[in-house]
């Protein structure tokens, strides 16, 4: 059969044969077998059989391409309709590393709160006024109206920006939402509104000097918003601060009150924690408005309270007293010759309130007896004293979280002149919340936690390191309570609050000199005595003697009282409960309460 | 025949994948919008709240509200003096008359029982008997 294809096969090429139809010559010849169906059987071989293997290849390879190309395609099809082309999947990245889209900040710059959440410092959205000068009409026509909206803007200077031809002048920052409204309704082609935002301080000066301020572009430059600058431009969450500005706003509103009373130049007030060390209240007077903060004299600026250093006087005999009691070894009812002054390097040594006797540790403190602190740190030394002093913090810049930081002053060599007017509070500089924080161990049992400007774990306070043994803090609160129940601070005193405290008036020392009627009064105060939880610090400066004060001008009269009345104010706010009987207590109430607890009725 | 049908089953499956994707697709598409719509109504809000925040802080600004509250209400500053724990409170005053030595109260009821303990008209008054089983109270 194979052999008769083949001749067919040449036959046909060769010669003319019979016509037969495509594929008949393959099969049987007519009248072989009938017309059965051909059984044929290819067999190539050679070169013939080489060929075909490569063309089934080429087909298969083709194939394959074919094949891959449209699976390619489906794919890509299948992504772009189902999947959006990875857009989706990228967006479902997106979504999945940040929180949603809603969660993120809704301004640029954080807010600032309180220890309870009171916005302190929040950005609001505003618009930014510019003109495309290319798509004005009229330069003096527009810039006739917007002087109409804009009194304070002056008609020739806006008139040059809209002829200036540039496509981005801008004409006004902030504009507020009504400004806005009445811009769009002047229908002026070319002026454009720019979304921008801006920084508010809704309490207005009530806590300046701890906000600072920030410049136009929203940067920080001053206080927590200069230190806290990359924290409030990059987290979303506000920035909780320690501050109450309940107990902010009753300071501040006492210091304002005593600082026109007693015609002080300035004042400086603090309240803090000694459980925490964190600053409930920090006032420094004068102060300024926040947006207003370059236009503001400096004077308003200085924050007195952590940047001014001061000679504290009389305060600082807590820290003289902590000392002989802690290093020293002495007892309370030890004490020291204050009968004559004391002559030393040129200097004499006067007590204010002259006692001119034998006067106990106690009694030294509750008198302020100036030769009795001295002969105390001479006793000690100088080295000790200084040792003290560092270990209380205040001879080394303070720790709080703002940029204006004092640092302070004190003599190199301590010689032993400086041992005795540093120890009643001269020689020795310090800021307002160097001293605070320093009195803070002395009534707490001891424990030095530095000041901060941030809120704490309630749960979890900071650890602190123990300065002054708890014995030594226990006997600082009784003399610190005789103070204010038997010394100079007598005008402190808050019924129920068991203020403690001590009195203390520099005189204020320009270019070397002391100035005997320029007088720096403070008065530093914890309370309740029994359980001490806040520490408070009024300072005036340069108060005068007024006739209600008989024309004194000393901390018994004016500061301490201003304590007083900040204590009063801001004790009921932060849930300390009076003791002592208030009211007078019927026996039958003792009676009753005699089985419970009577200490707390009547104490 | 099979091949056929195997291309039949084939090709209904394409159409209904296509049909199916086409449908998916638009209801991504609308979905998103809604999604959209729904993001910009959200931080319109939370912008709209933040400002509401910043208003309502100055409102509360404690200064003005003491200048208001000082002008316009008998409110004063709290002060140590209205403060008073519970159990200092002093029991409520003795009605006048009462003397200390002999209140008229009535007698307690020792023994609960059908006799009333004050004689009152119409009852039958505690007999004696009554009273030896008593027990009196410490």
């Amino acid at each position: 059969m194979m052999p008769a294809l083949l001749r067919s096969l040449v036959r046909r090429s060769s010669r003319r044969g019979a016509f037969l139809y495509p594929g008949a010559e393959i099969r049987d010849l007519p009248g072989a077998q009938g017309r059965h169906p051909a059984r044929v059987r290819v067999s190539v071989e050679g070169q013939a059989k080489a060929a075909v293997e490569v063309g089934r290849n080429r087909l298969a390879i083709t194939a394959g391409v074919f094949a891959l190309a449209f699976c390619v395609i489906a794919g890509r099809l299948v992504d772009l309709m189902a999947l959006n082309g990875g857009e989706a999947e990228a967006m479902a990245a997106a979504m999945a590393a940040s929180d949603g889209p809603v969660v993120g900040a809704v301004v640029a710059r954080s807010d600032i709160v309180d220890r309870n959440g009171v916005i302190l410092a929040t950005n609001l959205p505003t618009v930014n006024l510019y003109a495309d000068t290319r798509a004005i009409l009229d330069p003096e026509e527009a810039a006739r109206r917007l002087v109409q909206l804009f009194p304070d803007m002056e008609y020739g200077e806006t008139r040059d920006k809209l002829a200036s031809g540039g496509h981005f002048v801008y004409l006004r920052r902030h504009l507020t939402p009504e400004q806005q409204e009445a811009v769009n309704l002047l229908g002026q082609p070319g002026l454009e509104f720019e979304p921008t935002e801006r920084r508010v301080y809704p309490q207005g000066p009530l806590a300046a000097h701890v906000l600072g301020a920030t410049s136009t572009d929203n940067h920080g430059i001053a206080g927590i918003e200069s230190s806290f600058d990359r924290y409030l431009l990059e987290k979303a969450e506000p920035l909780q601060l320690s501050l109450d500005v309940r107990v902010q706003h009753a300071v501040r509103d006492v210091l304002l009150k005593a600082v026109d009373r007693f015609h002080a130049i300035a004042g400086a007030a603090l309240v803090a924690d000694v459980r925490t060390g964190e600053i409930l209240a920090l006032v420094s007077l004068p102060d300024y408005q926040p947006e207003a903060f370059s236009g503001a004299p400096a004077d308003s600026r200085r924050n007195r309270a952590t940047l001014g250093v001061y000679e504290m006087g009389s305060t600082f005999k807590l820290v003289n007293t902590a000392l002989g009691l802690e290093v020293g070894g002495y007892h309370v009812t030890d004490g020291f010759d204050a009968s004559h002054p004391l002559r030393m390097a040129g200097f004499t040594i006067h007590d204010d309130h002259a006692q001119a006797r034998w006067l106990s540790i106690e009694e030294i403190l509750v008198h302020s007896s100036n030769i009795g602190s001295a002969k105390m740190a001479l006793a000690i030394g100088g080295d000790a004293q200084k040792a003290f002093l560092d270990r209380l913090g205040l001879l080394s810049p303070i720790s709080l979280e703002l940029p204006e930081v004092g640092k302070p002053l004190y003599p190199d060599p301590w010689r032993p002149i400086n041992t005795v007017t540093i120890s009643y509070g001269h020689g020795v500089a310090v800021t307002p919340v160097h001293m605070v924080n320093a009195v803070m161990p002395l009534v707490n049992g001891g424990w030095y936690r530095p000041a901060t400007l941030l809120r704490q774990d309630p749960e979890a306070p900071p650890p602190g390191h123990q300065v002054v043994s708890a014995r030594t803090s226990d006997t600082m609160r009784s003399l610190m309570r005789r103070v204010v129940t038997d010394g100079t601070g007598r005008k402190a005193d808050v019924a129920g609050y068991l203020v403690g405290g001590k009195t203390g008036t520099a005189e204020k020392n320009e270019h070397g000199r002391y100035r005997h009627k320029a007088l720096l009064p403070s008065f530093v105060a914890a309370f309740p005595m029994d359980d001490p939880r806040y520490v408070v610090l009024a300072m005036l400066d340069e108060p005068k003697g007024i006739p209600e004060t008989h024309g004194f001008a000393a901390a018994g009269w004016n500061a301490a009282p201003t304590a007083g009345a900040m204590i009063a104010r801001i004790a009921p706010i932060l849930g300390v409960r009076p003791r002592g009987p208030e009211t007078p207590v019927a026996p039958e109430v003792r009676f009753a309460t005699a089985s419970g607890d009577a200490g707390r009725a009547v104490h | 025949m099979r091949l056929r049908g195997i291309a039949v089953v084939w090709g209904v499956l394409a159409v209904a994948a296509a049909a199916g994707l086409f449908r998916l697709k638009y209801e991504v598409i609308a979905l998103e919008e809604r999604l959209a719509t729904l993001t910009h109504a959200i931080e319109a809000d939370r912008r709209a709240i933040h400002v509401l925040r910043a208003e309502w802080s100055y409102f509360n600004d404690p200064d003005s509200l003491d200048k208001r509250v000082g002008a316009k209400l008998d409110l004063v500053p709290m002060d140590p003096a209205h403060i008073i724990a519970l159990d200092a409170l002093p029991f409520r005053p003795k009605p006048v008359g009462e003397t200390a030595g002999g209140p008229a109260r009535p007698p307690r009821v020792l023994n609960p029982g059908s006799a009333a303990p004050i004689p009152v008209p119409g009852q039958k008054p505690a007999t004696l008997a009554e009273y030896t089983v008593m027990r009196t109270q410490p």
